[in-house]
C-alpha cells in the first residue's frame, strides 16, 4: 500500500465509499477479479441475484467457475485477453446458476488500477428477455419464411445500392423459377433479369402503384411480374417482386386471340362471298330482265326491219331492171338517151345503196344485241370467244367510235365451253371500264391466245391506270371511283365471280398515265 | 327445176300487212309464183281446204294462233306442202323443236335475205314437185300392178 496524507485519504475513502455503494446499486452483476489467477475477489449484490450464490461463496471461486463447464474455456480465453491486451472485451456466454438453471447473460470486462493494483473488473448483463426476444424473432422470420416458401408464386425483395440490385429475399419459389430459367439458357438470376432480360413485355397497367407486367425471356417463357414499392424501417426502398411462371396461360390466351382472329377472318370472308353472291344475283336478275327485253324488242324491231330490208332490196333489184329495160335497144330513144333518168336512176341507185348500209347496221346491232343477252343459252354451251367479243363491241361501239381505236389480236383459239352470256358480260365490263379510263384519244388493244389447257384473253388500254394501293381493290363489291350515280363498282366484282365460276381467274396490272391491263385466264375445257 | 310451167301456190301468213306486201312485190318481181297472202292464220287455214297450193310460209308469233300450231294444221291437211316458218325471236332451240316436232321445212329468221328466202322457197317447191311426181309414179305402178292382178285372175278364171 502507498502511504497518503491524511485528506487524501479522506477524500480517497470517500470516492471509494461513492463507488462502492454504486456497485451495490447497480442492475448488473459486477465481479472484481485477481488478474493473476481470476480468482473473485469481490462480487456485488446484483451477482447473488443471477448467479444463486453468496457473496461469500461466490468469493474466493474462479470466474469462470460461474459458466457451464463447456464455455469455461471460452471465458477464461476473454479474461486472458483483457488481461494481456488491457483492454476492455464484451461478449455472450452463461452463468450456471446454483440451482443448476441457465441465464443469458452479457459481458463486458476492463482493467481498473485500484491503488498501484490493478484489478479486473467484470459486469454481467442479463440479457434474457432479450435473447427471448431474439429467439422470438428467429421464430416468427423462420415461420414466415415457411409460408413464403409454401406459397406457389416467386416472391423476392431486393433493394437497389448504388444503381446495382441486391437480393434481400427470395423465397423457394422464386428460386426454382429462376434455377429453371438459367437451366434453359437464361443467363442471369431474377434480380437482374427485370432490367437486362426484358425481351418482350406486354401490357404495363399501374394501379395504386403496383405493376403488373408480362416479359417473354429467351427461353420462350412468360413470367408476369407484379412489382410494389415500399419503405422499410429505416426508411429505405424496396421493391417487391412477385413473379409467377404465366407460360400456359399466355400461349392459351395467344391460341385463343389467334382463333378469333381466323374466326374474325372467316366471317368477314363469308360476308364478303355473301355480298358477292347477291351482288349476282341481284345483276342476275337484272340481266334477265335485260334479256326479256331484249327478246321482245328485237322481235318488235325485226319485223319492220325485215320490211325495209327486204324493199330496200327490192328496189335494187328494181332499179337494176329499170337500167336494163332502159337501156335496152327496145326502149323508147326519149328514155334511152334522157339525162335526166338517168341521173335520177343514180341518185335512186346510190340511196339504197345507202339505205342497204344503214340496215344492215341496225341488223347487226339487234343481231348482237340478241346474241348478247343470249336469254336461250343461259346454260353451258361451247362457243367461239372472239364472236363474243365481236358481239359486244357492236354493243359498245358508240362509246369509243373515233375517240379510242381497237387493235385485236387475235390467236388461235379453240371453241371454250362457258356461259355465254356471263362471258359477253365479262367483256363488256371491261371494256367499259377501258373505254371510260381514256379520257381523249386512245387505244384498246384486245389479245387472244392458247396457253396449254387455257385461254388467255387480254385486254389493254392507254387509259388513266390504277394507283398501286387501289389494284387490290378495283375487285371489291361497290369500289367506284366513279361518284355516286355513275358507277355502282359492281362490274369488276361481277366480273370475277364470272371467271371464279369459269374455274379461271383474272389478274390486272397498270401503270398509272399509261394504261392498264386486265388478263383473263380460264380454262378452255370448262370445269 | 322440175317442170316449172304450171304455176307454183305460195300462201304467206302473217300479222303485219308490211311483211306480207314486201314478200308479195319480192316474189311478183322475181318469180311466176302465184302468190296468196293471209293476216288470218284461220282465213289461210280456209283457203288452204279448198285449194291445192305449193309451200306454205308462216310467222312464228300472231295473235290468235302461232305459226307453229298453224302449220301444224297444214300439215294434217296437205301433208306434202313443205312449211316455213318465219320468227322474229332469235329462238333457234325451240324453232329447232318445232322443226323436229311438227316436220317443218325449213325456218327463216326476221329481218331475212330476199336471196336466202328464194332459195328456200325454191328448193321446198321443188322438193313438193319431186313429191308429186313420185305418188302419181306410184299411182300409176299401182294400177298397172292392179290391172295385172285382174289380168291374173281372169286367166286363172279361164282354167278352172
Ligand atoms: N381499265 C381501267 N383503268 C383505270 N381504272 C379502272 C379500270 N377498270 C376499272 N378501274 C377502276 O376500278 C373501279 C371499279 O370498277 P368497276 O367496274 O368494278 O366499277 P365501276 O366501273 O366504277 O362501276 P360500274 O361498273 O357499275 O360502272 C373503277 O371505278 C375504276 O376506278
Ligand atoms: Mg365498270
Amino acid at each position: 500500500m502507498v502511504k497518503a496524507d491524511n485528506s487524501d485519504l479522506k477524500s480517497l475513502r470517500e470516492s471509494e465509499e461513492k463507488y462502492r455503494k454504486m456497485i451495490e446499486m447497480a442492475s448488473d452483476a459486477i465481479f472484481s477479479i485477481e488478474p493473476a489467477d481470476g480468482t473473485i475477489l469481490e462480487a456485488n449484490l446484483r451477482a447473488e441475484k443471477l448467479t444463486g450464490f453468496s457473496v461469500d461463496e461466490l468469493v474466493g471461486k474462479k470466474v469462470w467457475e460461474l459458466h457451464p463447464e463447456s464455455e469455461w474455456e471460452e471465458s477464461r480465453r476473454l479474461f486472458n485477453q483483457v488481461v494481456e491486451s488491457g483492454k476492455g472485451y464484451t461478449g455472450e456466454l452463461h452463468f450456471l446458476r446454483k440451482d443448476k438453471t441457465l441465464l443469458d447473460i452479457e459481458i463486458s470486462a476492463g482493467v481498473i488500477n485500484y491503488g498501484d493494483k490493478k484489478i479486473i473488473q467484470r459486469i454481467c448483463r442479463d440479457i434474457t428477455s432479450r435473447v427471448l426476444l431474439q429467439r422470438e424473432n428467429r421464430r416468427l422470420r423462420e415461420y414466415y419464411e415457411y409460408i413464403l416458401d409454401l406459397m406457389p408464386v416467386g416472391l423476392g425483395v431486393r433493394k437497389n445500392i448504388n444503381g446495382e440490385p441486391k437480393v434481400e429475399f427470395e423465397n423457394k419459389k422464386l428460386k426454382e423459377i429462376f434455377d429453371r430459367a438459367r437451366d434453359e439458357g437464361c443467363p442471369c438470376g431474377w434480380e437482374q433479369s427485370i432490367d437486362d432480360q426484358r425481351v418482350e413485355s406486354e401490357q404495363i397497367l399501374s394501379e395504386d402503384g403496383v405493376y403488373v407486367e408480362e416479359r417473354i425471356f429467351p427461353n420462350n417463357r412468360v413470367y408476369q411480374f407484379t412489382t410494389g414499392y415500399f419503405r422499410d424501417i429505416k426508411h429505405n426502398w424496396r421493391e417487391l417482386n412477385i413473379v409467377q411462371d404465366v407460360t400456359t396461360r399466355y400461349r392459351l390466351e395467344q391460341e385463343l386471340k389467334k382463333a378469333n382472329e381466323e374466326l374474325e377472318q372467316k366471317v368477314e370472308e363469308r360476308t364478303r362471298e355473301l355480298r358477292q353472291k347477291q351482288t349476282q344475283l341481284v345483276q342476275a336478275e337484272k340481266m334477265a330482265a335485260l334479256g326479256n327485253l331484249v327478246a321482245g324488242v328485237a322481235h318488235e324491231i325485226n319485223t319492220p326491219l325485215g320490211a325495209l330490208n327486204s324493199n330496200n332490196d327490192l328496189f335494187i333489184r328494181s332499179i337494176e331492171k329499170l337500167k336494163a329495160m332502159v337501156s335496152d335497144s327496145a326502149a323508147p330513144t326519149e328514155f334511152r338517151e334522157s339525162k335526166q333518168l338517168g341521173k335520177l336512176l343514180e341518185n335512186m341507185e346510190d340511196l339504197t345503196r345507202i339505205n342497204k348500209t344503214a340496215s344492215s347496221r341496225i341488223i347487226n346491232i339487234v343481231s348482237s344485241l340478241r346474241k348478247f343477252a343470249r336469254l336461250d343459252q343461259a346454260e353451258m354451251d361451247t362457243v367461239n370467244i372472239h364472236d363474243g367479243i365481236e358481239n359486244t363491241l357492236t354493243l359498245v361501239h358508240h362509246q369509243l367510235k373515233d375517240r379510242v381505236e381497237v387493235e385485236k389480236d387475235y390467236g388461235d383459239l379453240p371453241k371454250i365451253s362457258c356461259y355465254p352470256n356471263q362471258l359477253n358480260q365479262v367483256f363488256m365490263n371491261i371494256l367499259v371500264n377501258a373505254s371510260q379510263a381514256i379520257e381523249d384519244k386512245g387505244k384498246i388493244i384486245i389479245r387472244t391466245r392458247r396457253q396449254g389447257g387455257d385461254a388467255v384473253i387480254e385486254f389493254s388500254d392507254t387509259g388513266r391506270g390504277i394507283p398501286e394501293d387501289k389494284l387490290e381493290r378495283v375487285f371489291d363489291p361497290g369500289y367506284t371511283t366513279k361518284g355516286a350515280g355513275v358507277g355502282t363498282g359492281l362490274g369488276l366484282s361481277i366480273v370475277h365471280q364470272i371467271t371464279e365460276d369459269h374455274k379461271g381467274r383474272i389478274e390486272v396490272e397498270s401503270r398509272v398515265n399509261q394504261g392498264t391491263t386486265f388478263r383473263i385466264i380460264i380454262p378452255i375445257r370448262g370445269r | 327445176m322440175v317442170d316449172d310451167k304450171e304455176k307454183s301456190t305460195v300462201v304467206i301468213v302473217d300479222d303485219e300487212e308490211m311483211v306480207l306486201t314486201s314478200l308479195n312485190s319480192f316474189l311478183s318481181l322475181e318469180t311466176e309464183y302465184t302468190v296468196e297472202t293471209f293476216t288470218s292464220a284461220k282465213d289461210a287455214l280456209e283457203y288452204i281446204k279448198k285449194n291445192e297450193i305449193d309451200v306454205v310460209i308462216s310467222d312464228y308469233l300472231m295473235p290468235e294462233m302461232d305459226g307453229i300450231s298453224f302449220l301444224a294444221k297444214v300439215k294434217e291437211m296437205r301433208p306434202q306442202v313443205p312449211r316455213i316458218i318465219l320468227t322474229g325471236y332469235a329462238d333457234k332451240e325451240n324453232a329447232i323443236k318445232a322443226i323436229n316436232d311438227v316436220g317443218l321445212f325449213q325456218y327463216i329468221e326476221k329481218p331475212w335475205d330476199n336471196d336466202d328466202l328464194l332459195i328456200v322457197l325454191r328448193n321446198g317447191i321443188e322438193r313438193q314437185k319431186l313429191m308429186k311426181k313420185l305418188e302419181e309414179k306410184i299411182a300409176e305402178i299401182n294400177k298397172a300392178y292392179g290391172e295385172l292382178q285382174g289380168l291374173q285372175t281372169e286367166i286363172v278364171k279361164t282354167f278352172i
